[in-house]
């Protein structure tokens, strides 16, 4: 693992174990009226760890996005084919990050609302983003030349990003009528004092160890790639 | 939810994701010294090759 790999992914998990103390300990219950009664709602405490996981997956998407535009000016204007490995290895973290958006998404809904799926527009929204960076992996596994893989994934990645900002913005819309909660809006945020540092903690350990993750993956297929061409060369000769 | 109620969600969200990324790192790593022990084999062998 390269070193700084390593101290991203050391600072990552010290700010999220903070995180997790912060949200369990300090930060206080929410308490709702139901019924005339108070209930305090412990399964907010999700909101800690899913809203940083979410973030990062967007993120990621977005970032996927910016190196296939980076990608194809190379490729235009040198034939460079640097940032195919970086787009694919930040699709692949936010791909994975989305998987746990998805699954801390149902059991959050399956704690609050009764259910396990609801068909609002933010919930569905995210589940198309998923299908369609599905697609990206099909899409590269099914080419089998590199050149024509990158350009191709690149283009993929590009348009596939387009949907973030549609997610982003469809639990916001009133005409859709989201259920899904929004706690950052314009006018500032809902939430102040604890739950604030528990939530900003989480976050910032969170798209640390991200990070270290890509950078992990990175090393990865750059190895594999430098394998490949070795071996291609012993063939060769 | 209360407590009672929700702290499998809870503690579920809060492992899974520990478990998941851990998963990640381990396969990651391990495939990762796997490529460096086979290209350090290839390396030498066509080194050794290169000298005889």
């Amino acid at each position: 693992m390269r070193k700084s790999s390593l101290i991203l992914a050391s600072i990552g998990t010290l700010l999220l174990l903070t995180g997790i103390y912060l949200a369990f300990f300090v930060t206080p219950e929410i308490v709702v009226r139901i019924e005339g009664e108070e209930v305090a709602q412990f399964s907010q405490k999700i909101f800690y760890f899913h809203v940083p996981v979410a973030w990062v997956s967007l993120l990621f998407f977005i970032i996927g996005g910016i190196f296939g535009i980076m990608f194809l000016i190379k490729f235009l204007i040198k034939r460079e084919q640097s940032y195919d490995q970086k787009g694919y290895a930040a699709v692949e973290i936010g791909f994975l990050f989305g998987i746990l958006v998805m699954i801390t998404g149902v059991l959050w809904t399956r704690a609050d609302w009764s259910v396990w799926w609801d068909w609002d527009p933010r919930l569905t929204t995210y589940l198309i983003l998923m299908l369609v960076y599905a697609g990206y992996f099909a899409l590269r596994s099914s080419v089998q030349e590199d050149s024509t893989k990158a350009r191709f994934s690149a283009v993929y990645a590009i348009i596939a990003a387009i949907n973030v900002p549609l997610t982003f913005w469809a639990g916001r819309l009133e005409a859709l009528k989201p259920v899904h909660p929004v706690v950052f809006k314009i006018s500032g945020a809902s939430m102040e004092g604890p739950m604030l540092a528990a939530f900003l903690v989480s976050m910032l350990g969170m798209t640390l160890f991200a990070f270290s993750l890509f950078l992990m993956r990175l090393d990865l297929l750059r190895a594999s790639e430098e394998l490949d061409y070795l071996k291609e060369q012993v063939e060769v000769v | 939810m209360e407590f009672k109620e929700a702290w499998p969600f809870v503690i579920g969200v809060y492992m899974g994701i520990w478990v998941v990324l851990l998963i990640y790192v381990v396969m990651v790593q391990n495939k990762l010294s796997g490529v460096k022990r086979e290209l350090t084999l290839l390396v030498k062998a066509l080194e050794k090759r290169a000298g005889s």
